[in-house]
Order: structure tokens, then sequence, then C-alpha cells
């Protein structure tokens, strides 16, 4: 099976945390690209083309983090689920939260996935790779794309 | 008192009793008692013939009652056997006696008096219960009809006295009294309130309680109705219930509002329809008890539940944030970390110094972190004895403190001059300025132009308000809210831990406070918290 490039949308305030994401993903064999925003709000701008993200490139996953300014991560969920022409792109819950009301919210409000992040930096970027094969190789979408 | 007296009815003559008496012969006579000593001493009663005669002593010697002739000054001249038998003397015993030597002394002067009104001729019969003593020393009640035989009838003066035994009787009423007293001294020991009124809602019965409500005795309440206690809203409540009461015969139970001398208070009240013997309803029972400390207890529980339950919901929020917001630095310094092993390798020397700044910075967050979660911890818990707070005072360290970033991003920080003065915690409003100034240095104020920070204060009717107003980018009203949570920041990549309004309402809520923001996007922040104006030290220049 011929391995996709995936274009990201990290969705992550913390500046080191997207730091270690993206070097990780960079470091990995599947080709990618990155669109890293800081809050809840521009990542809700970026998904609907508003502001100045008018024309960006559709993201094939978003790494969403919880707990975000301005809009906070479960907040971007619950809209993009809602919009009927957001809905299909998976959301994968990428958070440092493991509280059983964070979860069952997210996966509530129809989240694809919940990761929490390793604290073992070897197991964080076993994880961010994993995530790329799986979203590349393993995870087949629509023909006609999310 | 002269035992025999002259005025007697020693000697006899004719009596005027009825003559046509026929006497049959008779059976022996049993008396009330075998042992009964007076059966001899055959005295005739009056001198008739002997038929007649007889019939009266018949009628004298076996009447089961206690027959006695006695002289004006007391003396028992005749007595039958049945009263020999109930005083317990041997005939001769009695005779040697006056009435008043075997009389009760609390009875003898209402005797004595009667005695008076006869011999005088204010009356010339007189009952009356009294209490004899027996011949062995206890006092039993009789009846007692004295008639006075005056001089025309008789030779002397004398009275007749029928004399029946009601001892039982009397001793029935005596434990009748005394278990109806018990109740009523039950009832009057009730702290509660009890009263019965009839249909009409007349009082017929009420306790020691209740009547002192209103500054009564129980019997001054009798024929009083709610109308003449109670203002007339409540008077018309109350019989209203009643009617309901009766008319449905069945009990019921208020918590209602009470109203007696103009004093107000809650009361709980069992009313219950009285029925007779017949089955038909005559009236209503109550009590009623003051609930009013009860259910201010009960309001001050719920909102100290509902405080707990705030403060419950608060501290797991808590703990969710810290320890989200601990781990996040612990994920960069443990990331950073094993970069760093990457880089060594490559030699990568940049890479290396990037890194371990990152970790530096986490770390310095951590420790942030935990600072911070002490501070907060502290505030409420640790509290310093209030003293005068002069804001200007407050402001000038802040600006002391701050000269150089205030020179830097050329910030005028004005206060409006003679802020009232304030009681409160001064170490807690200095963290209050301090952060409020320091967030409008960070968040309202942008280099390279001219910025201003006003700090001012009204008072309105019962607060005395102080604000921090910046011209910055002011925040959406839909975060406005949000910004006192703790650990949250509104801005990515602005520094600081997120906790700094979080300390600020706290310290102005744990002095009675409260704090809120005013913002239109683009047109700056005001920062406002207010304080009860009792905190307000009057001026005394």
């Amino acid at each position: 099976m011929d391995p996709r490039p995936l274009h990201f949308l990290l969705v992550e305030d913390d500046e080191d945390h997207a730091h270690l994401v993206k070097v990780t993903l960079k470091e990995g064999r599947i080709a990618n690209t990155v669109e890293h925003v800081y809050d809840g709000e521009e990542a809700l701008a970026y998904v609907r083309g508003e502001k100045d993200y008018g024309g960006r490139q559709r993201p094939d996953v978003i790494l969403l983090d919880l707990r975000l300014p301005k809009i906070d991560g479960h907040q971007v969920l619950k809209e993009i689920k809602e919009d009927e022409k957001l809905r299909k792109i998976p959301v994968v819950v990428l958070t440092s939260s493991e509280a059983e009301a964070d979860r069952s919210r997210a996966y509530g409000t129809h989240a694809n996935s919940y990761i929490t992040k390793p604290l073992d930096f070897a197991q964080f970027q076993q994880m961010v790779r994993d995530l790329q094969l799986y979203w590349s190789i393993w995870n087949q979408p629509p023909a006609n794309g999310f | 008192m002269t035992p025999r007296s002259q005025d007697s009815l020693e000697g006899q003559r004719e009596p005027t009793f009825d003559p046509e008496c026929i006497v049959r012969p008779t059976p022996p006579v049993r008396y009330p008692s075998q042992q009964h000593s007076c059966q001899e001493g055959g005295v005739t009663p009056c001198g008739s013939p002997p038929g007649a005669v007889d019939c009266y002593r018949i009628t004298f010697e076996k009447a089961a009652v206690g027959i006695a002739h006695v002289s004006s000054t007391g003396q028992f001249l005749r007595v039958n056997p049945w009263l020999c038998d109930l005083l317990g003397y041997r005939r001769e015993e009695l005779l040697e006696m006056t009435f008043q030597d075997i009389t009760h002394p609390d009875d003898l002067e209402t005797d004595l008096e009667y005695v008076r009104q006869m011999l005088a001729k204010e009356r010339s019969t007189y009952q009356m219960e009294k209490r004899y003593r027996h011949k062995n020393g206890d006092y039993i009640w009789i009846s007692l009809s004295a008639t006075l035989v005056d001089a025309r009838e008789s030779r002397s003066r004398c009275f007749i006295a029928i004399i029946e035994s009601i001892d039982a009787r009397k001793r029935a009423e005596a434990a009748l009294e005394e278990s109806e007293g018990r109740y009523l001294h039950l009832l009057d020991s009730l702290p509660q309130k009890v009263f019965y009124k009839d249909r009409a809602g007349v009082y017929l019965a009420a306790n020691r309680s209740y009547a002192k409500e209103f500054g009564l005795e129980p019997q001054e309440l009798m024929g009083k109705t709610d109308m003449d206690l109670y203002p007339p809203e409540l008077a018309s409540k109350y019989q209203a219930d009643d009617a309901e009461i009766m008319k449905e015969r069945v009990n019921s139970e208020y918590e209602e509002k009470y109203v007696v001398e103009g004093r107000e208070s809650t009361v709980h009240t069992v009313k219950s329809p009285v029925v007779d013997h017949r089955g038909e309803v005559v009236g209503v029972l109550g009590i009623f008890w003051d609930i009013t400390d009860l259910r201010r207890y009960a309001e001050q529980l719920e909102q100290a539940n509902t405080s707990l339950k705030k403060s419950n919901k608060e501290l797991e929020e808590f703990a969710y944030a810290v320890s989200h917001d601990l781990k996040s630095p612990l994920v960069t310094f443990l990331g950073f970390l094993g970069l760093m092993e990457g880089q060594l390798e490559k030699q990568d020397l940049a890479g290396i110094r990037d890194s371990v700044d990152r970790m530096h910075h986490a770390a310095g967050r951590m420790r942030q972190i935990i600072d911070d979660i002490l501070e907060i911890s502290r505030i409420g818990r640790v509290v310093h004895p209030p003293e005068i707070v002069d804001l200007v005072e407050l402001v000038e360290e802040v600006r002391e403190l701050n000269a150089h970033q205030l020179q830097e991003k050329s910030i005028a920080l004005t206060v409006l001059p003679d802020p009232p003065r304030l009681l409160l915690d001064k170490h807690r409003m200095r963290q209050v300025v301090r952060n409020l100034v320091g967030n409008a240095m960070k968040y309202g104020c942008e280099a390279g132009r001219r910025n201003r920070i006003e700090i001012g204060w009204e008072k309105t009717e019962r607060e005395v308000r102080f604000y921090v107003r910046d011209e910055g980018p002011g925040i959406d009203p839909e975060y406005q809210d949000k910004i006192f949570g703790i650990f949250q920041r509104l801005i990515p990549g602005h520094e600081g831990s997120g906790v700094g309004l979080t300390i600020v309402k706290r310290a102005v809520e744990c002095q009675k406070g409260r704090i809120w923001v005013e913002s239109v996007p683009g047109q700056g922040a005001t920062f406002w918290v207010a304080f009860p104006k009792r905190l307000m030290v009057k001026d005394t220049s």
C-alpha cells in the first residue's frame, strides 16, 4: 500500500509541544506538511477558510489540544462535528489530560481518536510515527477526500 | 363551749311529727356494722304515745343515715346507731362530745357561721359538706343537713342533724381532680402552644404557654376568638383552616406565618377536628410551636451546602488544571531531553542550546506553577488583620516596582485623587493592585505608542468601587468570565502562568468584594473591584 502524503492541522498553544510534534513528524518517513495554529479561534478560522486562511489546504488530520486560549478544544471539536462541510475531517484529540470527563466529552462530540501525550519522549515519538502510519497507510479516506 | 346548756331538747313534749305513723312489729334490725355500740340506750326521741313514739324511734334507730339531735351549743343530745357506727364511737362517748370536737378545723368556721345564722333566725336550715374525725383519727367526708327546732316546737331549741357519708364520692372526686390536675399540669408544662376552639372559633381551652403569648392567664383566653388575638388577615386564614378541618374531618399540618404583638415568626401547626360521643364535630384542637430558628438553620445549612458544592467543584477544576498544567512542562522537559540525545550524537550544538533553553524554561514554569498553587491556597486561609488601605499608596508602590517597564512602553499611570480609604487586608490588596496593573501593562499596552493606564474609583449607594482601565485591544465579551479561571491564558505565547486574575478574584472575594471586567474589543478593558461601603474608613479630618 502506498503511503499518501498528509497535511496536518496542529492546534497547540504550547510552543514547545508543537515543536516536539513537528520535529518528530519531519523525521518520519511519511511525507507531510504541518500547519500550526495556537488557539481555538484560529483553528476554526483555518478550517472554515476565514481570516487570512482563504484557499489553504484542507487538513487530512486535525491534531487538537483541549486546553486552548479563547475557544477551548472541546468547543472547536463540537463546532467542526456540527458543521456538515467539516465533520468528515478526522480529529485526533492530543492532550495532556487523562480526565475521564474530557475523554467521554470528546467522544460524545464525535472525536475520531483521543490520545494522551506520553511523558516519555521515546513513546512520544512512537506515538507520532504511529499516527502518521495509521492515517497515511491504514486508514482509507472517501474517494473525494474528507 | 359548754357541753350541756339549758337550752336543750332534754325535756320533751309532744312532737310535731306525723302522729299517724303506724308501727308494726319488726324483726331485729342489723345496723350498718356489727361492732357498733349504740344499740342499747333506748332514748325516746320525744314524749309521744307509745305507738307513735315507737315509730319515730324505729326511724331514728334504723335509718341508714346518721341522725343526731344537737344542742345549740353543739352538744350531741341523741345520736343514732348509724352515726355511731360511722364515727366509730359508742353512743355514750358521742353524747359526751360536741360536734365541734369532731369537726375538721378547716370546716369549723363555716359550720359555726351557719349555726349562728340559724340561731339569729336568718335561716332555718343549712346543708354543707364537711369532715368529721373518726375515732381512729381519720377524717371522713359527710354531708350535713341541719334544721333548727325552735322553742315553739320544742321545749328548748335544738338542731336536727342528718348526716350522710360522702367519703367514697369525695375520694373519687379527689382522684379525678388529681388526674385532671396532672393533665392540666402536663399541658401547662408543654413549651408548645395548645388550644381548643368550638365550632364558632371561640376558645374553650388553652394551655399556659399559649396564653402567655398574649400576656394572659389561660382562663382569660376563654370566650375570645382569633379575631380578638391576631391581625385580621391571619385570623381569617386560621378560621378558614379550621372550617376546612371541621368540614373534611382530617388532621392538617401547616408551616405558617405567625404574628403576635407585632412579632413575626414561623410556626408549625397541627390541627385536628374534635368529635363528640355522637360523632359530631364540635371544635378544633390545635398545637403549634415556633420553627423560626429551625427554618433559619435549614436555610443556613442549605447555603453552606451550596457554597460547599461550589467549593468542591472549584477544587475539582483546580486539581484538574494543576495536574494538566504541571504535566505540560514535564512533557516539554522530557521531550527535549530525548531530542538532546540525538543532537549530542550529531554534535548539533545549536540544537542542544535550544533544547537546554526550553528545558530551563519548562522547569521554571513548573516552579512557577508550584509557587502559584501555594499562593492561591494561602488566600482565604492566611488572613492578615485589616488595615487602612490607601489606593494611592499601593499604586505608587507598583509604579516604583515597574518604573523601568513603564518607561520602556511609555505608559502613563494615573490615579484619581482622594480615593476612599477602606479597612482591608493590605497584603492581599497589594496583590490585587499589582496583578491588575501588571495585566494592564502586559495586555493593555503596546510597544511603540503612547499608553495610558488609569486607576480610579467611584461610590455607589452600597459599594466603593475601584477600577483599572487600559486602552489596549480589550477582551471579547465571550471570554470575559473565563479570564478569572485558573491557568487561563487568552493570548497564546504571552508569558504568565494564568493564575494572576485567579489570585485577584480570590483575594477580592475573600474580603466580601466582587470583581468583573467591562470591555469593548478595540476600546480597552476596565477591571472593577467593589467592596461593601461599610468597610470604608470615615475621614476624621
